[in-house]
């Protein structure tokens, strides 16, 4: 048996060594831009509840689709352990794309819930004890293509749920309809007076059980975690408006100052009920103009 | 003119008795005198006997297959003159005139010269008739299953793409764009193995590692509609993988390969220190056993895969049995298993392409698929044959996500009633009923009914030698059974809500013509214009799940149809070449495309119908051999505008496609060029393939990710000794990266050193 090298062969096998030197495009390249950091949790254990956590980069602010605005981490692997003494410190490194980032936080779900924006654990930049909401945005650019050290201090007290309001929402008006019509409203729990688009990053909880185009009295029950609430209203948005277009349209006002919010104090494991109050359409398109100095109801 | 009289009184007695048969149960058999023809056929160099060569007698139904010695033997021949023609891959077809004489022996012996140009002279699937592939009206290629050997592919859809204008996205087949990327729901290319449908009934893909490489004769690809002969899915065109006939003189088989796969090129994409690789083993027996002809082949393959998730393991045995009866009808049985598991890649990590997001790291697969089928074929007379099918196709998918049960397998049994008739050399149909039944139960959709009743019937007439023309047409009748609405047998899942509670109705006709007329000696012009139809498969209609994300049904969606014209020249240069260009237009409606959607509250997939799109082109392909048949070269070229024509203006699903858009998933360009060079014992061969980048209208996630233009490069080098070819193969050799699928990048570069030996 004969294994024969030919001329030919032999070239074309010289021809292919020269070129395995050459260098060429190898298509993908791997993407160079990170955003990177830790996230420090509380000393708290994470209710039961909670599902998972994961960190999530807003592509623009407010998000309009928690699905698509939002890069989101694997889910943070945060420890339940009861006996632990130290707070969990977990690093992310996250691939993203050149761009401003308006704000970095992590998010928590609860067991068979979808993501909700209300959910914050914690913002970069944001000390909610404080009271003061100015999240710090990230700029990734060719010069500058990782940001570290992006760190997040998150609080499982956010994930409080301890206690209950309830009460009855009546509606006056029409509800608007057709394709310019509503898209969702959404009950909201604000430890304090939302003055600005940035202040509604304070909701404590967030209820869009509310059925659309109700005409009877509707009837919620919400958790919510202990404390005080300031402000407790019913957000609408428009199918063909943007996430800067809600409107307030109705709250849980003073009994005798239907524009000023009456302040609610909420036991942890109490109920409180009869929380009443009225929806009004007719003030769309502006939507409810109420005070927002913080005075107390007048008696 | 007296001559076409007595032609003309005969056809009508061949169409009386036809009739006759048709009316009157058993058939009415007219009692003749017969005569036998018998002959060798050898190779015209070296004198050796061609077993397994294709014997016809032209213008019935008649003919047979040479033995271990080469010899033939065709009974039951009317007496008259005729001509024999044989065919064998890899020899050129030879014809020869006899005269048949009652109780008599005509011999007719045949020496075929070799051609180096490997094409399948005669394929079966253009017109559901034996017919010479230099004559289909409508474009088809062939693949052999010694040129899909050589590429060393480890399955059968791998061997596909060196088909023109054939492509895969993912495991999704494509014939000329038709059918993007439908991720594993529905296909718009119905695959048939020895002619029978076995797509699955639940989810309409097919299940590519039911049959191993090594069993297939040869695959026929049919471009453009053909629904007028096979119904629903036929729409984008037919791919039929026939298989081997037991080998006459007994032939034992076995094919293995091991492979490593090389470290990603980035080196942040390195993802383990382990090696990766895969190996495979196939082994087949043959023989005929005077009357009885057994094939039985066993496999397996196990891979580590070159990412996260890619693992598997797969089985697959076949067995064929065929039994040639007194009268010449024939009894073939066959049955194929499939077992598979498997990790399920569902996409990358943004950071890493070979890594999987943590929440699908536990995601698996478990594929359990038969097939069956008993095909028995009768020739009653010289011009008259019937064919009677019974089939069945089971497939259990299980549970992807790890959600709680139940998974049950989808069941499709079906038959196929044919009537072929010969009238004369110039003129002969089929005629037929199909019938087809699907049933699915699965969490995720439900559990559902539907058959289909389809009688066909395809006329080929041929006024002259160089002149053809066809006519075919097909009405499918289709019936979703009724159920309850909702469905509550599940564990652990909301009740299936059944959007067709009071069950639908569908009819379709599809009609077909077509026309081809010999120019010259070697060149061929052909044209046909057909309708098809795709009604959804169960699992489109129904579908609901919510992880890993949620996927809604669409109660308004509606069955695809479509209107294709081509018009296209063959031209074969002696044995040195074989040319061919064709352009294409097919216009559909209210094709199914898979949607994502992101409102204010939840992201979301469904399926839509887009009311028109488009698809045209043209095709061009080659095979050459030259100097002396040491260089060979493959080479084909597919350039489409996959256009969408209108979108619906009032949908109830919030979608973001715009008329003028490009159809998603379709590169406007592929190309394939395969060059060999053969030096005796050894063969030096190299595969490119080249796909257009998608656009970011293009893809349906991540549209910002990056895209590049497929360039991929293979390299293989074959040694023959007898009956032994080793093979030492580089795929990917350029290291290159791309991705059509989002998420899903191409394999890494990988070295495979295999053996195939036949005793």
């Amino acid at each position: 048996m004969k294994f024969p090298i030919s001329k030919p062969l032999l070239g074309l096998t010289l021809l292919l060594l020269l070129w395995g030197g050459c260098s060429y495009d190898h298509g993908i390249d791997p993407i160079p831009y990170r955003i990177k950091g830790t996230v420090i949790f509380d000393g708290v254990i994470p209710p039961w509840y909670v599902r998972e956590a994961r960190v999530a980069i807003a592509k623009r602010f407010p998000p309009e689709n928690l699905a698509t605005d939002l890069i989101y981490s694997d889910p943070l692997q945060f420890n339940r352990d009861t006996l632990r003494t130290e707070p969990d410190t977990l690093h992310y490194d996250l691939v993203v794309d050149p761009g401003t980032y308006p704000a970095v936080g992590v998010l928590w779900r609860k067991s068979g819930a979808s993501w909700d924006i209300a959910n914050i654990l914690g913002i970069y930049g944001i000390d909610f004890t404080g009271g003061s909401l100015s999240p710090k945005q990230i700029v990734i650019n060719d010069d500058h293509p990782i940001a570290d050290s992006v760190n997040v201090f998150a609080s499982w007290d956010l994930t409080k749920r301890d206690a209950i309001i309830e009460g009855d929402i009546t509606f006056r008006g029409e509800w608007p309809q057709g394709t310019e019509g509503t898209e969702i409203v959404a009950i909201a729990f604000f430890p304090i007076i939302p003055k600005t688009q940035l202040d509604f990053l304070s909701v404590k909880a967030l209820d869009i059980n509310v059925p659309l185009f109700q005409k009877t009295p509707y009837h919620y029950r919400t958790a919510v975690g202990s404390g005080e609430y300031k402000f407790i209203a019913l957000f609408w948005k428009g199918r063909k408006t943007s996430i800067f277009d809600i409107r307030t349209i109705g709250f849980y006002n003073c009994p005798n100052d239907p524009l000023r919010p009456k302040p609610l104090p909420v036991a942890p494991n109490e109920t409180k009920s009869g929380i009443d109050f009225t929806v009004d359409f007719s003030t769309l398109p502006a939507g409810v103009n109420f005070k927002k100095d913080g005075a107390d109801c007048q008696q | 003119m007296k001559k076409q009289k007595d032609n003309g009184k005969m056809i009508v007695a061949k169409l009386f008795s036809l009739t006759s048969f048709l009316i009157l149960l058993p058939i009415a058999v007219i009692a003749q005198e017969h005569g036998e023809i018998r002959g060798r056929v050898r190779d015209a160099v070296n004198g050796e006997a061609l077993p397994g060569a294709n014997v016809q007698v032209q213008g019935t139904v008649l003919g047979g297959i040479t033995d271990v010695e080469g010899n033939f033997l065709i009974k039951r021949v009317t007496p008259g003159i005729y001509t024999l023609r044989v065919s064998f891959v890899g020899y050129q077809t030879k014809s020869m005139s006899v005269r048949v004489k009652a109780d008599s022996v005509t011999r007719g012996n045949f020496s075929l010269q070799a051609t180096t140009l490997e094409i399948a002279n005669v394929i079966v699937t253009a017109s559901r008739q034996p017919e010479e592939i230099q004559n289909a009206v409508v474009s088809v290629s062939a693949l052999t299953t010694s040129e899909a050997l050589r590429r060393n592919p480890l399955r059968i859809d791998a061997a596909l793409e060196s088909i023109p204008g054939v492509n895969l996205v993912n495991e999704n087949v494509n014939v000329r764009n038709s059918t993007g990327y439908t991720r594993g729901l529905g296909n718009r290319v119905l695959v048939l193995l020895d002619g029978v449908p076995v797509l699955t009934s639940d989810l309409g893909n097919m299940n590519w590692d039911i049959l191993p490489v090594t069993d297939f004769e040869r695959i026929e690809v049919i471009k453009g509609p053909s629904s007028a002969l096979y119904g629903s899915f036929a729409l984008g065109g037919v791919i039929n993988i026939i298989t081997k006939a037991p080998q006459p003189q007994g032939r034992f088989s076995i094919r293995t390969s091991l492979g490593v796969y090389d470290k990603p090129y980035e080196p942040e994409w390195r993802w383990t220190d382990r090696t990766l690789n895969f190996n495979r083993a196939d082994l087949s027996y043959s023989r005929q056993f005077g009357k009885l002809g057994m094939r039985v082949s066993f496999g397996r393959h196990e891979s580590t895969g070159d990412r996260q998730n890619k693992h598997f393991q797969r089985w697959n045995g076949t067995g064929k049995l065929t039994w040639t009866f007194g009268d010449a009808s024939e009894l073939s049985l066959f049955g194929a298993y499939a077992r598979d598991r498997r990790g399920e890649f569902v996409e990358a990590r943004r950071d890493n392409p070979y890594l999987v997001p943590l929440e699908f790291l536990p995601y698996r697969t478990f594929l359990d698929a038969y097939t069956f089928y008993a095909q028995y074929r009768r020739p009653l007379n010289g011009w008259l044959e019937m064919k009677w099918r019974a089939s069945f196709v089971r497939q259990l998918t299980g549970n992807h996500y790890k959600v709680a049960g139940d998974f049950q397998p989808a069941q499709g049994p079906g038959a196929d009633w044919q009537i072929h008739a010969q009238l004369d050399s110039s003129m002969s149909f089929a005629i037929g009923v199909e019938y087809h039944y699907d049933f699915a139960e699965q969490r995720d959709f439900g559990r559902h009914f539907a058959n289909t009743i389809s009688p066909y019937f395809q006329q080929i007439w041929q006024p002259r030698p160089n002149l053809r023309f066809t006519a075919g047409l097909r009405y499918d009748h289709y019936y979703l059974l009724p159920g309850p609405a909702q469905q509550t047998q599940f564990v652990d899942r909301v009740p299936v809500i059944n959007l067709f509670p009071d069950g639908k109705e569908e009819q379709y006709v599809s009609p077909q013509l077509g026309a081809s007329y010999e120019l010259a000696a070697g060149t061929v012009l052909h044209s046909a214009l057909g309708w098809g139809i795709r009604i959804p498969a169960l699992g489109e209609r129904f579908l609901q799940f919510d992880v890993p994300i949620r996927f809604a049904p669409n109660a308004n969606i509606m069955t695809e149809r479509s209107i294709s014209f081509e018009l296209g020249i063959r031209q074969r240069i002696g044995s040195a070449a074989n040319l061919e260009v064709t352009a294409f237009s097919n216009h559909f409606r209210d094709l199914i495309e898979p949607v994502f959607v992101a409102d204010a509250t939840s992201f979301y997939a469904t399926l839509v119908n887009i009311p028109r799109a488009r698809v045209q082109g043209v095709e061009a392909s080659g095979k050459f051999q030259l100097w002396q048949n040491r260089l060979g070269l493959d080479a084909s070229a597919t350039w489409t505008d996959p256009v969408i024509r209108k979108v619906n203006q009032v949908s109830a699903v919030p979608i973001r496609f715009q008329e003028g858009d490009l159809l998603s998933y379709r590169s406007r360009l592929i190309a394939y060029v395969s060059p060999s060079l053969n030096l005796g014992a050894i063969s030096l061969q190299a595969d490119y393939s080249f796909a257009s980048k998608l656009l970011q209208e293009q893809v349906q996630l991540y549209k910002d990710d990056q895209r590049v233009a497929k360039h991929l490069l293979d390299l293989r080098l074959l040694h023959h000794w007898q009956g032994l070819t080793t093979q030492l193969a580089v795929r990917n050799v350029l290291r290159y990266s791309y991705t059509q699928v989002e998420r899903n990048i191409n394999e890494l570069r990988n070295l495979t050193v295999g053996m195939m030996w036949e005793y």
